[in-house]
């Protein structure tokens, strides 16, 4: 008898895991796969370890401007698999012993929810079953695979590909189409231009990067045009077979051959084949439904992480897993989605919080908005020769404090934690501007944008 | 640091108590919970316990010695604490010093001619009351015994009767407000009279201990209850405290103060901390009365400031479209307390019922009697209901598991038969006690039980009145009802459900013989008692109301 079984140990699921663990839960993970989720294996970590090998390529194509010169320069591909692999299985060998010196108990194989009884949640796995007062389902997302006519059979010839084969192809295509300019197609796009693919965006949308201000999409699209890459907005596939993607724009069909498609349309929460219906578990749009407090419409079974269809991002789910925990320790706790961060790992790096120019509107917020180019920053003229990076701040004019912040350019990715803080806790300018920013950074252009207020 | 602890203000006439008796001295350890001191008004006497764990350190009124209410009485702190900024207020209660010495008793800035109404006590335990409705407006003219607003406890209603005569100069609590009980609630004075610096500086300064920690708020303009809420808390706050409070954004309007006169201290401000209770620095300027924050922790955020707009907005939506499929009305207080110990009583007791009847002939014929002869020999309208009270009443001592509570780990045995009667409310379920109920007369229990039921049906019954039954008495039968399974009220062992006569057959030498059967259900807890002896209170109780002529006699 458990106290807590978590189906998943993806972020959501490893990281509440051992949060119950220490608050003295006895607690159970199943999971199907390695420990770590799409995040560790096939997601966030491998790309960076990809897009890494990148950004050194680059950083020598570019070294002349700085006054170095290196004799040659080459990416081994396969080379960056293999570092790739030995990063992966290194983090999902820590999961593991962190885990287990945590207390957690660790099971691989697929769970199915049998059935609640007057002891608790029956969970089968492996032809064993496991009862728990609680459930907390942890089950992730896996890419969306639409129905476009030849798709499914490109996937298994190997044509198509998804967040999870791309990373082990061991060659540099020379052609590759990445269906759907989002944060995985155009985290992939950066690294097959830097290493030398001929790379085509197709996206649906007007703009690209999703959610993203529009400013910062634009620049972000400008400056990947620059380096070759070639974006077809407003777009539709059509079809994905024989070495070529068709699309329709403006009403009239193309094509383009290439030797790879990467399929990066969205994510689907992972739902079928867990058992939920025998429980009853409310499930809208192929999503869990949950409140602000993890809880789903059964008492007693929670839900964390992409599964619940909302944010679909690990940092998000490490939350939302801790806000489960917590309540199931009866100490109250919530989520605010608003002051999340998001970040694409581009080189320019484009990272986020809050309110973008565009959905403040919408709400029909009464915001202020400055918008200040990094070069007020000299550490980022230092190192960013001809660089056009900036930083968009919104301001809630009512109150004066910050409620969304958006920069694209270098450190973007490890700067927006300090605003999402500022975000969350509803700082206002007076009080950031009475606050020390390291010298000389690129995050004192934040600083620097309050006093044009 | 050291607190002073004052003499309650029990009621609104109460203007001093006298101590009774201190039941601690100099250099006694305190704790939480402590009986201090006992003292009287010239009706009731009370004890005080402590809020505080300490050492006491100074005593500042003898036993005999009469403090006008809110006064400092003692002080507690550390050992060896310094506490002289107590004690040289004490060396000058002298009366002629009284009024500079003692802040708490009158603000300076309220008019003598005006008078603060503040929120009665009801009862020992009672902490807060709900103000319900306001009978008269800000500018209305009171005449003495007008009634100015009612209120109600978890269990009753009550009204509040003008003590002076004049206007209405403002109104410190809307309907629906939780007030802290001895707090200001509305100002009365000659008209015209400006109280506006008592509201901004602090209305609630002067008398209440805790009044921070439901803040006040004027009923009219919002605006005015930001200055006056706002400025409630800067006003009585130390400077340590402020720093803090300033430092760390905590939410000043949920402070419970400790200090003395009710001031905020740095203590406070750190239970704040420690409990998450903080607001955001946006939010701060626009947060007037304590919400519960949707922010990490709990930080009262901006979008909580917008969230009470919305729920009164909900109300109006209904009213415009009377087609909806249901109405969701908010639970009464005392439907919650109902709901609670309803759902209390029957998840943690192992509860089952015993149905029997009796031959009610005798029972009829009494009462037949009694009736007839009630107006010669003076006698209360005896009802059928108080002659199986009265029955109860001399068996329940023969009983002891079935007069009694079950306490867990122990029974408490009652020497009296405190007899609950549950009576049915325009509010809901109230069960007023009717206490020693054996040692009534079957005249004066049917008087008494008059009392509380009429007391219970009005809602102006004491909580006090609601409590401490030993077991109880639950009629159905009046709506028709042949038995029930009766939900005992925890932690009571038993409750008796009396139900309807019916007509039965029963064989009398050798003949068959219709007589009038009513109907008793009693419930009782198995883990207090089994279900022999809970059959034994049935069948003996049974025996007297069959015999209800012999009874009388005993």
């Amino acid at each position: 008898m458990y106290d807590l079984i978590i189906l998943g140990g993806g972020p959501a699921g490893y990281n509440a895991s051992e949060r119950a663990a220490h608050a003295g839960l006895k607690t159970l993970v199943i999971e199907e796969r390695a420990l770590g989720g799409v995040c560790l294996n096939e997601g966030c970590i491998p790309t960076k370890t990809f897009l890494y090998s990148a950004k050194i390529f680059d950083y020598g194509k570019h070294a002349s401007d700085y006054g170095v010169t290196f004799g040659s320069s080459a990416i081994d591909h396969s080379k960056v698999v293999d570092r790739k692999n030995k990063v992966v299985s290194m983090l999902v060998g820590g999961v593991g012993s962190t885990l287990k010196k945590a207390g957690v108990e660790v099971v691989k194989a697929t769970a199915t929810i049998k059935e609640r009884n007057a002891e608790g949640f029956v969970v089968t796995a492996d032809g064993k079953d496991y009862v728990a007062k609680q459930i907390l389902v942890c089950t992730g997302s896996s890419a969306a695979v639409p129905p476009i006519p030849g798709l499914s059979d490109s996937i298994k010839n190997g044509f198509a590909l998804t967040n999870r084969e791309i990373l082990d192809l061991r060659e540099i295509p020379k052609s590759i189409v990445v269906v759907g300019g989002g944060v995985i197609g155009l985290e992939m796009a950066s690294y097959f231009n830097s290493v030398g693919s001929k790379v085509y965006v197709v996206e649906m949308l007007d703009h690209i990067a999703g959610p993203t201000d529009l400013e910062i999409s634009a620049l972000l699209q400008k400056t990947y045009e620059k380096k070759g890459v070639e974006f077809i907005l407003n777009a539709k596939v059509t079809s994905i077979a024989d070495k070529k993607v068709s699309y329709e724009k403006d009403g009239k069909v193309s094509e383009i051959p290439c030797d790879y498609a990467l399929v990066s349309i969205g994510r689907r929460a992972r739902t079928a084949g867990l058992g939920l219906e025998n429980i009853g578990v409310k499930i809208e749009r192929g999503a869990i439904v949950t409140d602000e407090y993890g809880k789903t419409n059964v008492p007693g079974v929670w839900a964390a992480g992409d599964v619940n269809g909302k944010s679909m991002l690990a940092h998000t789910a490490y939350r939302e897993g801790e806000v489960c925990i917590n309540n199931i320790l009866g100490k109250k706790d919530r989520i605010n989605y608003n002051s999340i961060p998001s970040v694409i790992y581009t080189n320019p790096e484009v990272a986020a919080v809050g309110e973008t120019e565009q959905t403040a509107k919408a709400k029909g917020l009464n915001v202020k908005i400055k918008t200040v180019p990094l070069v007020f920053s000299g550490r980022y003229i230092a190192e960013n020769e001809g660089g056009n990076g900036f930083i968009k701040l919104i301001v809630d004019a009512d109150h004066n404090n910050i409620v969304g912040l958006h920069m694209i350019g270098t450190y973007a990715s490890e700067i927006i934690y300090g605003a999402a803080m500022m975000v969350e806790t509803e700082m206002r300018i007076a009080d950031i501007q009475k606050m020390v920013f390291p010298h000389p950074t690129v995050c004192e252009v934040i600083r620097e944008a309050l006093f044009q207020f | 640091m050291a607190v002073a602890i004052i003499m309650p203000r029990q009621g609104q006439s109460v203007e001093s108590c006298v101590i009774t008796t201190w039941e601690k001295k100099v250099g006694d350890n305190v704790a939480v919970g402590d009986i201090l001191f006992t003292y009287e008004t010239d009706k009731s006497s009370f004890e005080e316990k402590s809020t505080v764990a300490g050492t006491l350190l100074a005593i500042l009124a003898e036993e005999g010695e009469d403090v006008p209410c809110l006064e400092n009485v003692c002080v507690i702190g550390n050992a060896g604490e310094d506490i002289s900024e107590f004690t040289k207020g004490a060396a000058a209660q002298a009366p002629a010093e009284t009024p500079a010495q003692a802040p708490a008793q009158a603000p300076a800035e309220l008019p003598a001619s005006v008078t603060a109404v503040i929120m009665p006590r009801q009862g020992q335990s009672v902490e807060s009351c709900v103000i319900t409705t306001w009978e008269k407006k800000v500018g209305d003219k009171i005449s003495v015994g007008d009634i100015l607003f009612t209120y109600e406890t978890d269990k009753s209603s009550f009204e509040e009767k003008a003590a002076v005569e004049g206007t209405l100069l403002a109104i410190l609590a809307d309907e629906g407000e939780d007030v802290p009980c001895l707090d200001n609630v509305c100002l009365i004075g000659p008209a015209g009279t400006d109280v506006s610096a008592f509201l901004n500086a602090s209305s609630a300064q002067a008398e209440a201990p805790v009044q921070a920690a439901a803040p006040v708020q004027t009923a009219t303009p919002v605006q005015a209850a930001v200055t006056t809420a706002t400025e409630v808390n800067v006003e009585k706050i130390s400077p340590r405290a402020k720093n803090l409070a300033l430092k760390t954004g905590a939410d000043l309007l949920k402070a419970a103060p400790t200090g003395p006169y009710g001031r905020i201290i740095e203590r406070d401000v750190q239970t704040l901390l420690d409990k998450g209770f903080t607001v955001s620095g946006a939010a701060k300027d626009s947060y007037t009365s304590a919400i519960e924050g949707t922010g990490a922790n709990g930080r009262v955020v901006l979008g909580d400031l917008n969230a009470p707009v919305q729920a009164e907005a909900a109300p109006a939506q209904v009213s415009a479209a009377p087609t909806q499929a249901y109405v969701d009305e908010k639970l009464s207080n005392m439907r919650k307390v109902i709901a609670k110990a309803m759902h209390n009583s029957l998840s943690t007791m192992a509860q089952l019922t015993l149905n029997t009847s009796f031959d009610a002939t005798k029972l009829n014929a009494c009462r037949a009697a009694l009736k007839a002869n009630a107006e010669k020999m003076g006698l209360a309208k005896i009802t059928v209901n108080d002659m199986v009270l009265y029955a109860v009443s001399r068996t329940l001592l023969n009983h002891k598991a079935v007069n009694a509570h079950f306490l867990d780990d122990k029974m408490r045995y009652f020497t009296n038969a405190n007899i609950g009667i549950a009576v049915d409310t325009d509010r809901g379920l109230l069960v007023p006690t009717v206490f020693a109920a054996d040692k009534l007369t079957l005249n004066e229990l049917s008087k008494a039980a008059k009392v509380v039921i009429s007391e219970a049906q009005k809602g102006t019954i004491s909580p006090d009145n609601l409590k401490g039954a030993s077991f109880t008495v639950t009629n159905l039968g009046a709506m028709g009802i042949e038995s029930f399974t009766p939900v005992i009220n925890p932690p009571q062992t038993c409750i008796l459900g009396v139900n309807n006569i019916t007509k039965k057959i029963k064989e009398v030498d050798g003949e068959d013989v219709i007589y009038p059967a009513m109907g008793l259900s009693l419930t009782f807890d198995h883990r207090a008692l089994d279900g022999a002896p809970a059959a034994k209170f049935l069948q003996e109780l049974c025996y007297n109301l069959e015999n209800f002529d012999v009874l009388m006699a005993l």
